[in-house]
């Protein structure tokens, strides 16, 4: 091999991924140029230097204990026991079955009825937290 | 005790056994974490939230590959998608520049500690991507085909990402020495 390989194939060839024909064809070509030489040498160096990076101990005790499978049920009553209550907190608002769809995002904000808007409004804060909560359990 | 025997254990509800498992991992794991992001702060939260997905999700884990593998592959999938909020990124950049390097010392530049922490400054500057399959690669030496499923890429696209980023860094390197 006369003409330098592209330099992806070089750096292939430092890998051992290329097939054993093209890998003695470039070991080959690296016997009579130093350009391509110079930049296997240099590549192996990095791959050395980042094997040799150590390893830093982490902060001590800062890891929190993971909740346990108990909290899990614990949640997954409370969680429910928010619904229900959301549930029936919207019925005695008024809020017709339909217009409920608005808080599962199905149905547009000014489509509500006046009663429903007002519910949804004082229910903003805690519809967020709702889902706070379920994103950090996500 | 054995990675697969602690899992296990675990699975069947004793807690401690995910206890064993963290301490066995934590430097590891909080280590790639600070490698990847180039902040303590934030590596700290990282490790904390990658053991908890771990925990949540360990039914979801193969028995048949190592432990290791997994965790890792885990922990390097959330530093790849980490964003910060506008607060965070604020608090990093005052603690940064309270904690301005000090010139290193004769002793320091002549010993590999100086050579570290310049290799850590180079690797910051990379695509996040090429520094997490460089990292993954050779720091952690994971097999291509882990690397590849856990980052949701071709094993092609890993290869590329390992080509630019050893060879932006030689580069860098050279520029550095003139
Ligand atoms: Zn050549």
């Amino acid at each position: 091999m006369n003409t330098c390989p592209h330099e992806e194939v070089l750096h292939a060839y430092t890998e051992g991924w290329l097939d054993a024909e093209s890998q003695q064809a470039i070991e080959a070509h690296l016997t009579v140029c130093h350009e391509c030489q110079r930049r296997v040498a240099g590549w192996q160096a990095v791959s050395e230097a980042i094997r040799g990076l150590p390893r830093i101990p982490a902060p001590g005790g800062t890891l929190q204990p993971m909740p346990t499978p108990h909290h899990e049920w614990r949640l997954v009553l409370a969680l429910s026991a928010c619904l229900a209550g959301i549930a029936a907190w919207l019925w005695l608002a008024g809020v017709s079955p339909p217009e409920l769809n608005h808080f599962v995002g199905w149905t547009p904000y000014s489509t509500l009825s006046e009663s429903a808007q007002q519910a949804a409004e004082k229910l903003q804060p805690f519809w967020h937290t709702l889902r706070e909560v379920l994103k950090w359990k996500a | 005790m054995s990675d697969a025997q602690l899992v296990q254990r675990c699975l069947q509800g004793d807690t401690t056994a995910f206890d064993t498992l963290v301490e066995r991992y934590r430097d590891r794991v909080f280590s790639l974490a600070f490698r990847i992001l180039g902040d303590p702060t934030w590596a700290e939260d990282l490790t904390q939230e990658a053991f908890l997905r771990a925990y949540t999700r360990l039914a979801l884990y193969d028995a048949t590959k190592p432990f290791s593998t997994w965790l890792l592959c885990l922990a390097a999938r959330l530093c790849l998608n980490a964003r910060r909020d506008r607060q965070q990124e604020q608090a990093q950049l005052e603690r940064a520049s309270k904690a301005m390097p000090s010139p290193p010392t004769v002793e320091e530049y002549l010993y590999e500690r100086e050579r570290q922490r310049t290799l850590q400054r180079l690797l910051m500057r990379l695509p996040r991507t090429q520094r997490v399959a460089l990292l993954l690669y050779y720091y952690e030496q994971m097999p291509l085909s882990a690397i590849a499923e856990a980052l949701h890429v071709p094993e092609g696209t890993v290869k590329t990402w390992l080509y630019r980023g050893r060879e932006s860094l030689r580069r860098w390197i050279e520029e550095e020495l003139g």
